[in-house]
């Protein structure tokens, strides 16, 4: 909402505030200032505070004198005006337009004008110019303009042309209006909630006649106007203009238009647009003589019915089904639309220069069926905006007088129905209640009757019960908490006394939260960055990746580029990957805790898919993704004390999906699985698939990236912590190096897991140190070497020892592995 | 008994053994050569030992003198052989520690030298806003993303056609409707706030920060899916003048004790009263400067006392319970601080940006 101050203060007593002279001087800064803060506090939040200058400060009313041709010049005449000066001036002019005697507005040399165009003195076909005559356009009163800008006879030769026609340089303050607020889309309101604030008196505006409509014309047909269905509006003020209706004070009222950011477009649309702005209230004008059968009616629309709007657009309406109510329409009276209610009139019934009579409509509709034809139809206006957040049944008349005052006329009729004395709601408001909201005991009912009143609130005071009676331009106060932030807004926010809410508890994270810091921060601390993705792509990115399943899906996309909700963490990690690789960067790695969702029962929340907290890494490694990937997961392994045997080696792409959600498909060759003990699969591991690698990396990089994603809680459900401190031995270690010659078919960690169960109790480490394959070794086989730590608790471990663990490794390879102990014999 | 020599030649020969001991000890250059004269002198058969064994041939008197002068040899050779022990070991060390010497700066700078990762900003920002509440006796909530409709608005206080719902433009799933309506995007954290009151364990203090969803097209300011903190609190006596105090004492622990909050009325459908809250520009202290458009505050978020239409959603009675509830954009305060000047970098993950802001902060 644009206020012009100019205009607000024509609401605002303040006699009382020196120094202050309304129109005739500049605002100080000052008051600007304590404006600005005024309505800031009162929650109309100040946007912008333009300064606005006229452009005018040189330009005078002048009379014309007399008019020459000037030899040799066909557009051009020299005429002689009077104006402030003791002289007579002359001044070289292209506009026919005007006659001796005429009024014009006189730019003077020196003059800038609005449009930035300075005034100087210049010499057309030997003739001095000493100033400029002005049309409408060049003095900033109109857009466009032919001739010169003749001024009624009235106006005072030589007094300054803005003063003359009432306009000044302005302040316009830029106001947010929150959505509770209606009364304040309007200058009156604007006007009423800042002056207590100021400590001056709101005055309401009057006219100079009251509103007496002819009797002399029978036009019942108006009376026959209806609203059909008594839930899309509440009254109904309609009135008959009689034409020709002129705008008074055009000037003043064009520039307040512009200044408010509304165009001006006719007297009569001027005349409504200007009063909607002072009181909140729209009005729309029908050409009455297109109106079939003298009068309207509100309604639904119903099956195909179409209007064309104001705009030339042609549209389909919608009628209530399923429970739905459709678009809010006006009808003439053979029950034709012609226009959608409180949002866009109709092109049929639309006034014209050759109007004779002005149907004015002034409904109060109701706000949601406003709301919901307004936004379906994707058609937001001010009128609309100001029907949605409900206006003041109560204001049709004063609106249609403010209306009347400013065409200078009088209705030839008016039919006024409907609720035509709204009901002021009484809300109950407990003191009590009041204090223990806000925590301030100085507030009793006398005080907050006295916050109240200045915004047109009523109070009765009966102990703690107050009676409060709304005014109807609140219709967003209805219940007790409502009322008491309008005593809390004039009250003052910055008046609260402050006081820090006290915890019972002693606060602390959850202990995944902190597993979840820890992690993040050993993943920090492995070089690895971490990237935050979006969680929505298109369709084929899941694809791409492996992951066939149905995601779910936005119904109402931005764009096809994100449809589908994240099923795994991978395709933001490709697109991140891409982002960095072609602008030369590969050397990094990538990691991310965040949620990925899939159609399926939330195992947590009833009701919601499957939405689960996942881990990913994406890492990159000069010749294999897949190792750099597996050594992150056996540092993240040990680090949630998880086994490692849950990790399986190329395991089969129809076992990668599970309660856990969907994973990735990966290299064939150079994936693991990890599952839990029921064999889900809970994540995955290994290298990015080569056709990923081709199209995304090898254009841009010889790099290869590797790929960890698992499921965060299924992890940790998986960890065996050490409950208690184990004990450790006194007695020195051995290391006992194994060289077993195996099958490839039998992975390194098969090989592992035999010694560390040959061994038993014995082993404190077992790691693989070397793993090669020769012509000196069968075909099809490769020898697998593992360095075990042993040691005893009860006593130093004997030769004894040593060579049964080699007996029973050599048996148990044989036997379990298909293979053989090498050296050992 | 023999008497193959008497005393007087036996001492000259000690003399003769230490003058010799002296000679050789000077010529002994490696540790190897001090270990070979040590075992000449010292060990077995060597010259003390093979002298003194002429002891028994001596008078009474005469064994004692002797014996004597042999302890003296012994220990004259013993303290040289440590001393050039010292003198040889102190030398090799000096000249493998030559050998071994490198360019230590060369590790600071190699390829393959281990980089420190970092963690984003949101990341740290959360973290620490997190830390603080915990401080101030908070528990930390998470809750899902993809929420029901009655969970985002209705509980809240946002029906249908509600104005407020213009302002929060929000991906819906393509799913069937279920108990609580249709299934979208959560457009705030607050939803989790309606699953907090819902388990009943009361008083709640808690924060709930998240991944929030607009259906905004990215822009400066603006990005898809970004992320919030809200707090929570509902307990018995609870004000306004909590809020205010509570979000003050925020303010301070996370911006600095010079950082004032102020609150100014807004409205919100599920806070009444409602108000925006505005801190000290952080950029200039207050004075006025670009950031704060001259006004020396910058708005950081919405607040307000817990609607008690919230409340009867809920099953929490108003009458008894009062509480206020606050959030803003994490993502925006990470602009604020960084001076970010477009909120897409965001969106790109680009490792440049990413790995600025590592280690202490």
């Amino acid at each position: 909402m644009r206020v012009p101050l100019s205009w607000l203060v024509e609401y605002l007593d303040l006699s009382s505030l020196t120094p202050y002279q309304p129109f005739t001087a500049t605002f100080s800064d000052a008051f600007i200032d304590e404006v600005t803060e005024g309505l800031n506090e009162l929650g109309m939040v100040v946007e912008g505070v333009e300064r606005v200058s006229t452009g005018l400060d040189n330009v005078v009313v002048a009379e014309v004198l007399e008019i020459e041709d000037i030899e040799g010049a066909d557009h051009i005449r020299k005429v002689l005006v009077t104006s402030d000066e003791s002289e007579p001036v002359t001044v070289v002019c292209g506009a026919y337009n005007f006659e001796v005697g005429d009024k014009v507005p006189f730019a003077k040399v020196g003059a800038v004008l609005p449009g930035g165009f300075a005034i100087s003195r210049r010499k057309m076909k030997g003739i001095t110019s000493n100033g400029m005559l002005c049309s409408a356009k060049e003095v900033g009163l109109a857009e466009d303009s032919a001739g010169l800008m003749v001024l009624p006879e009235d106006l005072s030769t030589g007094a300054l042309f803005g003063e003359a026609i009432g306009i000044f340089d302005d302040v316009v303050y830029d106001l947010a209006i929150e959505a509770n607020r209606p009364d304040a889309n309007s200058i009156i309101g604007v006007a009423r909630d800042l002056a207590p604030r100021l400590g001056v008196s709101f005055v309401p505006p009057s006219w100079s006649k009251d509103l007496r409509p002819s009797e002399e014309r029978d036009l019942l047909e108006l009376e026959h106007s209806e609203i059909v269905d008594p839930d899309l509006a509440t009254r109904a003020t309609l009135a008959l203009l009689e034409a020709p209706l002129r705008l008074k004070e055009s000037p003043k009222i064009h520039r307040r238009l512009r200044l408010a950011g509304m165009r001006p477009i006719s007297d009569v649309v001027d005349a409504s647009n200007y009063a909607m702005l002072e009181y909140g209230f729209p009005s729309h004008p029908y050409d009455y003589d297109k109106v079939r059968g003298g009068g309207i009616r509100v309604r639904v629309a119903t099956e195909a019915e179409e209007l064309r709007t104001l705009d030339g657009s042609l549209r389909q309406l919608l009628p209530s089904q399923g429970g739905h109510s459709g678009d809010i329409v006006i009808t003439d009276l053979s029950d034709t639309p012609i226009g959608l209610a409180g949002v866009m009139g109709g092109e049929s019934s639309e006034i014209s220069a050759s109007t004779t009579r002005v149907l004015l409509e002034l409904i109060a509709f109701n706000r949601k069926a406003i709301a919901r034809t307004s936004k379906r139809l994707n058609l937001r206006s001010e009128a609309s905006m100001r029907f949605e957040r409900g206006v003041d049944p109560a204001a049709t008349i004063s609106v249609l007088h403010r209306i009347c005052d400013l065409l200078s006329t009088e209705p030839i009729s008016i039919f006024d129905f409907g609720d035509t004395d709204p009901h002021r709601r009484t809300v109950e408001v407990r003191v009590s209640r009041v204090r223990e909201i806000l925590g301030v005991s100085e507030l009793d009912g006398r005080a907050i009757s006295l916050l109240l009143a200045p915004i047109g609130f009523e109070v009765q005071a009966n102990g703690d019960l107050l009676m409060v009676r709304v005014p109807t331009f609140r219709p967003d106060c209805e219940t007790e908490i409502d009322v008491i932030e309008e005593i809390a807004r004039h009250f003052g926010y910055k008046k609260i006394q402050g006081e820090v809410a006290k915890s019972p508890y002693v606060g602390r994270l959850t202990d995944e939260q902190k597993v979840q810091r820890q992690l993040r921060l050993l993943l920090r601390d492995l070089g690895i960055h971490e990237a935050i993705t979006s969680t929505l792509y298109a369709r084929h990115d899941h694809q791409e990746v492996g992951v066939e399943d149905h995601p779910l899906e936005v119904s109402n996309p931005l764009s096809q580029d994100e449809v589908a909700l994240r099923m795994t963490m991978l395709p933001g990690h490709l697109k991140a990957l891409s982002y960095n690789l072609s602008r030369r960067i590969d050397t990094f790695s990538f990691f991310e805790i965040g949620r990925v969702v899939s159609l399926g029962e939330s195992l947590t929340y009833d009701g919601l898919p499957n939405e689960r907290v996942r881990v990913a890494a994406l890492v990159s490694d000069k010749e294999n993704g897949a190792e750099r990937a597996t050594q992150l997961l056996s540092v993240l392994l040990d680090f949630f004390s998880v086994d490692p045997s849950v990790l399986y080696s190329q395991p089969s792409k129809d076992t990668l999906s599970s309660r856990y959600g969907r994973f990735p498909v990966l290299h064939s060759g150079r994936r693991g699985g990890i599952y839990d003990h029921n064999g889900e699969v809970l994540g995955v591991v290994g290298e990015l698939s080569p056709q990923l690698t081709k199209r995304v990396v090898e254009p841009l990089s010889k790099f290869r990236y590797g790929w960890l994603e698992f499921d965060l809680e299924a992890m940790l459900s998986l960890s065996k912590r050490a409950k208690e401190a184990q004990e450790i031995s006194n007695y020195t270690s051995t290391d006992l190096d194994l060289s077993f010659e195996v099958p490839e078919s039998v992975s390194a960690f098969e090989v592992v897991r035999l010694v560390r169960e040959v061994a038993g109790e014995l082993v404190s480490s077992a790691q693989v140190f070397d793993v090669f394959r020769s012509d000196k070794l069968p075909q099809g086989t490769k020898s697998v070497g593992v360095r075990l730590r042993l040691e005893r608790l009860d006593r130093p471990l004997g030769e004894r020892d040593i060579k049964e663990i080699i007996k029973e490794a050599g048996a148990a390879a044989s036997t379990e592995l298909k293979g053989t102990l090498r050296d050992h014999k | 008994m023999l008497n193959n020599e008497d005393l007087g030649s036996l001492l000259r020969r000690c003399d003769e053994i230490e003058e010799s001991f002296c000679v050789e000890i000077d010529a002994v250059s490696t540790l190897e050569e001090l270990v070979e004269l040590e075992r000449r002198f010292l060990g077995k058969g060597g010259e003390i030992s093979s002298v003194s064994r002429q002891i028994a041939g001596l008078e009474s008197d005469d064994k004692r003198t002797f014996g004597q002068r042999i302890g003296s040899l012994r220990q004259r050779i013993e303290d040289g052989v440590s001393q050039s022990k010292i003198e040889l070991e102190a030398e090799e060390t000096s000249k493998r520690e030559e050998q071994e010497a490198v360019d230590l700066t060369q590790y600071l700078v190699f390829i393959d030298t281990p980089k420190l990762g970092s963690l984003h900003l949101v990341t740290q920002a959360k973290q620490e806003l997190e830390d603080i509440f915990v401080g101030m006796g908070y528990q930390v909530a998470e809750g899902p993303e993809v929420e029901t409709e009655w969970h985002n608005f209705e509980a809240l206080n946002i029906p249908k056609f509600h104005p407020a719902r213009d302002g929060q433009d929000s991906f819906f799933i393509d799913h069937p409707d279920g108990d609580y309506g249709s299934l979208l995007l959560r457009t705030h954290t607050s939803p989790m706030q309606v699953r907090l009151m819902q388990s009943g364990e009361l008083p709640i203090y808690a924060v709930i920060p998240g991944k929030v969803f607009r259906r905004d097209t990215p822009d400066a300011r603006h990005t898809p899916n970004f992320h919030q903190i809200e707090g929570l609190v509902v307990d018995k006596g609870i004000t306004m003048g909590h809020l205010s105090g509570t979000v003050g004492a925020f303010t301070k622990a996370y911006f600095g004790s010079n950082i004032e909050a102020r609150l100014r009325p807004a409205y919100f459908p599920f806070t009444e009263p409602s108000a925006e809250f505005e801190i000290t520009c952080t950029v200039c202290l207050g004075e006025g400067c670009r950031t704060c458009s001259s006004t020396g505050w910058i708005e950081l978020g919405g607040c307000g006392m817990v609607h008690p239409n919230v409340f009867s959603a809920v099953g929490i009675d108003p009458e008894t319970y009062t509480g206020f509830a606050f959030g803003f954009g994490i993502d925006r305060l990470v602009q604020m601080k960084y001076a970010i000047s477009d909120m897409r970098v965001f969106l790109d993950n680009d490792v440049r940006f990413l790995s600025q802001f590592k280690g202490v902060q």
